[in-house]
């Protein structure tokens, strides 16, 4: 872990839960697993000060609890998440994501639910003043809201044993296992324990069950089936009535409203849920993925392959899904939304280009030419080096897949490319790109490769080096490996090179982060006065000169946060989607 | 006897490589062979053939007159060096390897190099690939491009401003065939032909005199790979050329004329660009404590007042 990274942790936590949760996240980030007794000690705070701060974070599920057995007494361990509490400065993003998916309505009920970490339905109702006493109406528009947030995953269901650390429950259930044998365990009744359960594990993972959904009793009675509903291998909800809308495509602000009649299934009250971060990280990692092939072809490129990711999102649970389920060309182009610029993407030659006047002529040569384009579209992708989209059959008009791994690889090289390019240079960044792809080489070769002077390039790969974006590898000519009688081979360590990206990264969030800080502290007068209830009723309380210094406040606030996200934007690239195997927790 | 000694003579100066015994014995047929060595003896001992060592095969190579006039007046030692270095061809020799070969004294060679440049019959060169070695060759000699680096170098050192300007235009050249010149957004479909090749590319350059060096296809290739690892374009198979490489599992040998692609994305828009952090020439000392620190940062302070 970077000393960035701590103190943007520290920072984050302190910015949304106040300076207690901060000491005692503090602590446990640096300390790693406490119990109680640790912690109180490590932060001079009181203990029940502590505890509390300690249920704000297992709340939010940003920190973990487990209970071992410590000769006669139970003591309880603390750890916690880093990568949770990180995903705090990506709040605004979510909160975006689920405006522009779920409308306003299914927003209040997400954004209580972010709030609050892990509340049950009821509450959440409660909270947003939706009971009873404030009609049907309201209500059938909650439940509707809290419906289609479940369903479509945007929050997911909690259960106890989810605040319990990954480890002590494995440890548990392993303990558990060994001791209905009833006899010591050999390695072998162990292997196959720990088999079992690492498959149980794998199999909860995958499961497409959404938790926490029920039939309303006019649907149940139809045919009185389970109370469950499953996502079938289509990705469409399945045990649900004809005409139900599971996924919503592009329906934007059409969420919440009157959504109430076409789903029947109804939210358990008494079911915790909290927000489905791994889920969400996908969207925006989706959008990444977009993005890149937008700014690579063009929008319409980007809007083929947005509508084909987002009939992978049903089955798509976190960023290391490595494929996507199989997609065929039809689905594709029926998710393509209707106003898309597709017919100027692609200069297929034979199709001519359409204007308004082409309406009158009918809708089906209209439909026809989209098609066509879009299918020309898919191809250009397909056949895109990264090998982003692949096509899995040749049936009808194609069957494609995604690869996710491939895709995370490509974002993740663009990031560390662009970081390389900001803070050493192009040729830098030429260098690595040779050794990315020739893997292997002496520095004459690079040399030779990247078209540059011998020596230049000598300084350029080992700045690169102490940068720790390439590394070297030894190949003795002699049995001795005397240092003299060596091949040192350049080449490019995945791990360490975005090791080195995550330092970069964590850094300029941190600055950033710092730089917001002092801005507010050093306008804090200002800015308490400018938030006074009686300021904010009669702007004109503030003179012209604190008018001015407000406006240069706010310039700084947004350019700032808007600093951060992009910053995070690469986070999410570098340590989320693509996490080198040494950053992997 | 002395008509036996132009016959052999004549016909050494016939194979430009050199003529083996087997040829004079062949050519000369109704000469004893006794007769035809020592013709061939008194040639190597006026300087008129020439002992050449060709795998395991010993040939005599005839000397023209102009070089029988030129060594004629060479001391022995001169001689050695003069013939190891004419050896040597457009590769040129080191003055080690030179003193190794002739097994003379070092200052023996330092003296008949020394004689040798000053007569204008030797020249030394650099070589790009060790240059502090001085090569010896030839006057007369063109050093080959290994020595001289080809026409990316000028004086024994990497022309970069040449390969950058030269690297421009190519890009240029690529990205106006890159994108249908009606419609700049649109995308050409797979399958499309017109991107420019490597040839191609070489045929603009030497057309529109870009380049005063005469360039090769290779050398097109060279600068099209370093823009290819420069992120500004891609290399694009022809469709048939791809299917058969598959098929073929990229046999060796079965050269693929590449197509060549210009890239919308750059990287001006790194998040890293948008705040002074990414160029930072203090970023390295810059923490949460101590003399700079983003809290005090001046170009922090700049970059919000913009």
């Amino acid at each position: 872990m970077y000393t960035e990274q701590v103190g943007l942790c520290r920072r984050l936590l302190g910015e949304h839960y106040g300076p207690i949760v901060e000491a005692v996240g503090a602590a446990l980030i640096r300390d790693g697993r406490l119990h109680l007794g640790s912690v109180v000690q490590r932060t001079g705070l009181a203990p029940g000060s502590v505890r509390q701060a300690l249920a704000v974070l297992i709340q939010h599920g940003m920190a973990t609890h487990a209970q071992t057995r410590e000769g006669g007494r139970a003591v309880t361990y603390y750890s916690i998440s880093p990568r949770s509490i990180l995903r705090l400065q990506r709040a605004g993003l979510y909160l975006a994501l689920v405006e522009e998916r779920m409308g306003r309505d299914g927003l209040a009920v997400f954004r209580t639910i972010m709030l609050n970490g892990c509340m049950t339905a009821a509450a959440a109702r409660s909270a947003l003043g939706a009971s009873e006493r404030s009609g049907a109406a309201a209500k059938a528009k909650f439940g509707a809201a809290v419906a289609k947030l479940v369903r479509e995953r945007f929050i997911t269901a909690v259960a106890p044993r989810d605040t319990v650390t990954r480890a002590d429950r494995i440890m548990q259930e392993e303990a558990k296992e060994i001791a209905k044998l009833g006899a010591p365990a050999t390695p072998k009744d162990l292997a196959r324990i720990r088999q079992a359960i690492r498959q149980q594990e794998a199999e909860e993972s995958s499961s497409t069950a959404i938790v926490g959904l029920k039939r309303s009793a006019a649907a149940a009675a139809d045919d009185g089936g389970p109370a469950k509903v499953l996502i079938g291998p289509d990705g469409r909800p399945i045990m649900l009535g004809n005409g139900l809308d599971g996924h919503g495509h592009g329906d934007g602000q059409g969420g919440g409203g009157g959504g109430g009649d076409a789903q029947p299934d109804t939210v358990d009250d008494k079911q915790c849920f909290r927000v489905y971060y791994e889920r969400l990280d996908v969207f925006l990692r989706n959008k990444q993925i977009v993005n890149y092939f937008s700014d690579k072809y063009n929008a319409a490129a980007g809007v083929v392959l947005k509508a084909a990711l987002r009939l992978t999102e049903a089955h798509t649970r976190t960023c290391r899904d490595r494929v996507s389920e199989r997609i065929t060309a039809n689905q594709i182009i029926q998710g393509i939304p209707h106003d898309a610029p597709l017919e100027d993407g692609v200069d297929t030659g034979d199709i001519p280009h359409s204007n308004g006047s082409d309406l009158s002529d009918g809708s089906g040569a209209r439909r026809l030419q989209r098609g066509r384009a879009a299918l020309a579209l898919l191809e250009v992708l397909r056949a895109d080096a990264s090998g982003v989209l692949s096509r899995a059959d040749e049936r009808g008009a194609g069957v494609f897949r995604i690869n996710f791994e491939r895709a995370a690889g490509v974002l993740r090289d663009k990031c560390v490319d662009a970081l390389v390019v900001e803070k050493h240079g192009s040729q830098h960044a030429r260098i690595v790109r040779v050794l990315r792809d020739k893997q292997k080489l002496d520095e004459k070769a690079v040399a030779h490769f990247a078209m540059l002077p011998i020596d230049q390039c000598r300084e350029r790969l080992h700045e690169l080096s102490l940068a720790g974006f390439v590394a070297t590898v030894e190949i003795p000519r002699t049995a001795d490996r005397n240092p003299s009688r060596m091949f040192y081979l350049w080449h490019v360590d995945a791990g360490r090179q975005v090791s080195a990206a995550l330092r970069l990264v964590f850094q300029g969030l941190s600055n950033v982060a710092q730089r917001a800080a002092r801005e507010a502290s050093c306008r804090a007068p200002l800015l308490a006065k400018a938030q006074r209830e009686d300021v904010v009723a009669d702007p004109s309380l503030l003179t012209a000169p604190e008018r001015k210094e407000l406006q240069a406040a706010t310039a700084a606030r947004r350019r700032l946060d808007i600093a951060a996200v992009r910053l995070d934007g690469m986070l999410l690239v570098v340590h989320d989607v693509a996490p080198s195997p040494v950053f992997g927790t | 006897m002395a008509s036996l000694d132009d016959e052999v003579y004549a016909l050494a100066m016939s194979k430009g490589e050199g003529a083996s015994i087997g040829d004079f014995k062949e050519a000369l047929a109704q000469v004893p062979l006794e007769t035809l060595v020592n013709a061939v003896n008194r040639l190597l001992q006026a300087g008129r053939l020439d002992l050449v060592q060709v795998g395991d095969r010993t040939l005599y190579r005839g000397v023209g007159l102009a070089e029988i006039e030129l060594t004629g007046r060479m001391s022995q030692e001169d001689l050695l060096v003069y013939k190891q270095i004419e050896n040597s061809g457009n590769e040129g020799i080191w003055v080690r390897t030179l003193k190794q070969k002739t097994n003379l004294a070092q200052t023996i060679v330092n003296r008949s190099l020394k004689q040798l440049e000053t007569q204008g019959i030797i020249k030394s060169v650099k070589s790009v690939k060790h240059p502090t070695r001085k090569l010896y060759m030839l006057a007369s000699v063109t050093p080959s491009a290994d020595i001289t680096g080809g026409p990316w170098f000028t004086d024994q050192e990497m022309d970069t401003d040449f390969i950058e300007q030269l690297a421009r235009q190519c890009h240029q050249f690529i990205y106006a065939y890159s994108y249908p010149r009606h419609s700049p957004g649109t995308v050409y479909p797979v399958g499309h032909m017109g991107y420019p090749t490597a040839a191609q590319i070489k045929r603009f350059i030497s057309d529109n005199r870009i380049s005063t060096v005469e360039l090769s296809t290779e050398h097109i290739e060279e600068l099209l790979t370093m823009l290819v690892y420069d992120g500004k374009i891609e290399r694009i198979a022809p469709a048939l050329d791809m299917d058969m490489g598959l098929a073929l599992g990229g046999r060796a040998g079965a050269r693929t004329d590449w197509m060549y692609r210009a890239l919308r994305i750059t990287f001006k828009d790194s998040p890293f660009t948008d705040i002074p952090c990414g160029r930072c020439p203090v970023a390295s000392r810059c923490s949460d404590t101590g003399s700079i620190t983003p809290a005090k940062c001046e170009y922090f302070a700049k970059w919000l007042s913009f």
